[in-house]
Formats: structure tokens, sequence, C-alpha cells
């Protein structure tokens, strides 16, 4: 066994180019994200009065070594920081995980690789929904098209955002309810169908907006303002729905 | 143990420096000599190119067509390698806003603001197919790339403009 400080300095030490790429990368909400993991990771260890099995330092320095060949700068961080957690943590636990792994700057890496199906399933999730309240739109990749318009799903509309936020919002669900594995990923999956329904109804309000269908001033300020009560109401939905089984 | 841990510390710090063989880079087709009806003229390397040429296994050049920049970038797969504009004028301390899709040479392109101190920029990104596909941003680009729906080689067009 060994100390959890001794532990988590041997895996920042294996782990020092992740670091050194997470220092790199965190700007923005990214960088505020990185801070709160430190703080919390630093009180964790200070704290600590626990020890780590020897052979989990070695598997976590493994994976780190592994992760270093992979050259990918995001399994790297993600590495480091799930062998500081576990060093951190006596009893780690799935949610808490994620917490530590959504903290890092994963919203660049997110935008590229989900933005676009995303973007696909906010406009077929869109174009259902104006269907069903009676507006005969078209659908043509990401764009809706309506009386010779042509609505574009761009990169901001995406949701990315919005679903890093409920999965956020799904993992401190499931450390304060201490969830289970399999509750976890229900939890995961809910986030993720709220995120996509909240987009769509986000894009269908829009659409009446810059349609002129609806005579609200326009501009960035209104596009603003509906993303904004979109989230709010996506988010005032998960909340009872992720803390169900809390309040049972 | 101790010395198994001693070994997995020494393999966990050392396997970033491994040499790596560098990313085979696609041969250089001719940049085009004309963006949009106007002459392009080769400029040097700008202060953010290091930054989008970093593990690209493709070619970058910068131009001027008398009135904004281009950055051009050529590339032959699917890469992480292909940074978003965003990303690289976040990270050089831009504020970023986004603005609505434009038309540039004749296809629709991303756009947002970069803003800096006095510097204000418009920065419009699309990415354009040998096959005639036209993509209007890098994320949109990358899963037709894996996907093969779309089998390249690609131009990614990058066009910055000072608007105040």
């Amino acid at each position: 066994m060994i100390p959890a400080y001794l532990a988590a300095l041997l895996v920042a030490g294996g782990g020092w180019h992740g670091l050194w790429l997470l220092a790199g990368r965190a700007d923005g909400v990214g960088l505020a994200t990185a801070l709160a993991l430190a703080a919390a990771l630093g009180w964790a260890l200070v704290r600590a009065s626990h020890a780590v099995p020897a052979f989990h330092v070695a598997l976590l320095l493994v994976g780190s070594a592994l992760a270093g060949l992979s050259n990918t700068a995001l399994i790297e961080i993600g590495a480091v920081v799930a062998g500081l957690y576990r060093c951190a943590s006596v009893r780690p636990r799935w949610p808490v995980l994620a917490l530590a792994l959504l903290a890092v700057p994963v919203l660049p890496t997110l935008d590229v690789l989900v933005a676009w199906p995303l973007r696909r399933a906010s406009a077929l999730a869109t174009a259902g929904l104006l269907r069903m309240n009676g507006v005969g739109v078209g659908l043509e990749g990401v764009a809706l098209e309506w009386h010779g318009q042509r609505l574009l799903f761009d990169g901001p509309c995406s949701g990315v955002r919005m679903l890093w936020a409920l999965l956020v919002l799904a993992s401190l669900a499931g450390a304060v309810e201490r969830a289970s594995p399999l509750r976890f990923a229900g939890l995961l999956t809910a986030a993720a169908a709220v995120a996509l329904a909240g987009n769509a109804l986000r894009a269908a309000s829009l659409f009446y907006v810059e349609t002129g269908s609806v005579a609200v001033p326009g501009g960035p300020a209104m596009h603003e303002a509906v993303g904004l009560a979109a989230f709010a109401v996506a988010a005032a939905v998960a909340v009872p729905l992720l803390s169900r089984k809390v309040a049972a | 143990m101790r010395a198994l841990l001693a070994l997995a510390a020494l393999l966990a710090a050392g396997a970033p420096l491994l040499p790596r063989s560098a990313a085979p880079r696609p041969p250089l087709h001719p940049w085009p000599t004309r963006f949009e009806g106007r002459p392009l003229r080769p400029l040097p390397p700008g202060v953010g190119d290091a930054m989008l040429a970093r593990d690209f296994p493709g070619h970058v050049a910068r131009f001027s067509d008398g009135r904004r920049q281009l950055i051009l970038r050529q590339v032959a797969r699917a890469t992480r390698g292909l940074h978003p504009p965003r990303d690289c004028f976040g990270s050089m301390g831009y504020a970023l806003s986004p603005l609505p899709m434009r038309v540039v040479a004749g296809s629709l392109a991303s756009c947002f603001q970069a803003e800096r101190k006095q510097e204000r920029l418009r920065v419009c990104e699309q990415v354009r197919s040998a096959g005639g596909m036209v993509h209007p941003d890098v994320p949109g680009w990358y899963w037709h790339a894996v996907t093969r729906v779309d089998a390249g080689p690609w131009l990614a067009v990058m066009t910055v403009e000072r608007v105040g």
C-alpha cells in the first residue's frame, strides 16, 4: 500500500505530459473547470489519510504509458486525471470520475466529433416538431427548407454546450445519489435525450423568429435570449428527471 | 513491487518522448491562383500558422487577395489535425462571437467575429472537396471524411477580413 499523496505524485510524474497538455489547452470555460478540478483534487489529496494498493498505482502508470503512446492529447489528459482521481478517492465512483473528465477542456473536441451528428439529430427533431405544429418544412442535411428559404443549423446551434452542461448535471445527480453504474448510464442517456429535445425546441422557436412568423425584435440578442430560454426549459425538465431517485 | 512501480513510472514518463514517425503528407497540389475572381498573392506565414500546422498531415499556405487574407490547407484524410479556426483564434486570446453563415466562393461558409483590443476580424471557413462537395465548417467535413461519403482530397479555406 502507498499513501495517497505519494501515489498521486507518482501518477502525476508518470503523466507529466498529460498535465502539460492540459495546462496548454485550458482557456475560457476550460480554464475555469480545469482550475476547479485541480482545486478539488488538491483538496482531496491534502485531506487524504488512506492508502492506495501499489498494484493499482502500477496499473494507472501503465495506463498512462499507453495513453502517451496514443499520441492523442485528450486520452493522455484523461488518463492522468483519472489516475489522480483514483489516488485522491477512498472509494472511486463513476459519476465523480465523469465529472472530473468533463472538467478537462473537452469542448473543442466535442465540437468536432459530436457537433455534426447532433446538428443532424436536432434538425430531424426540429423538422418533426414543426410538422406536428402544421408547418410543412423540408429537410436537407442540416438545413430546414420552407417557402424557398433555407435555415441552417450552424456550429453554435449544434447544442454541444447544452449537452455538456446536462452531462455535468447528470454526473452531479449521480454523485449525490451514489448511483450504480447502470443507473448512472441511465442518467447520462436521459441527459443526452433532454439536450437533444432542448436543442430542437430552441431551433423550432428560432424558426418562428427567423422566418418572421412571430413579430418580435430579431437580431443576435433575440437569438441569445431564445437559446437561454430553451436551456432554462431543458434544465427545468432535467433537474426533476435526474433527481427522481433522490427525492424518492 | 517497488521495482515494478519504478519501471511503470519510467515507462509512463518516457512514452511521450519516444520518437514518432511523422504523419505522411499527401502530395502538394498547386495552390489556387485566384479566389472569387481576385488574384492571390502568397504571404509569409503568420502568427497563428504554426498552430494550424501542428501535427497537421497536409500543407498550409497564406495568401492575400488584396482585401482579406486566406489561409489554405490541403488535406487528404480525416484528421483532428485540421483544427477549426475558432480554436486557433480562441487560443490566441480573441473574444469570439458567432456570425450568420455567408456565401463564400458560391457556397456557404461558417463565420464568426474575432475581437482583441482594437482589432475586429470576420473569419469564415469552409472545406472544399476535389469532388465538388463544400462543407461549411470542419465538424461537418470531419464526419463526411471519416465515413468516406466524401473521398477528398480537400482544401480548407479560411478567410480573415478586418471589419473595424
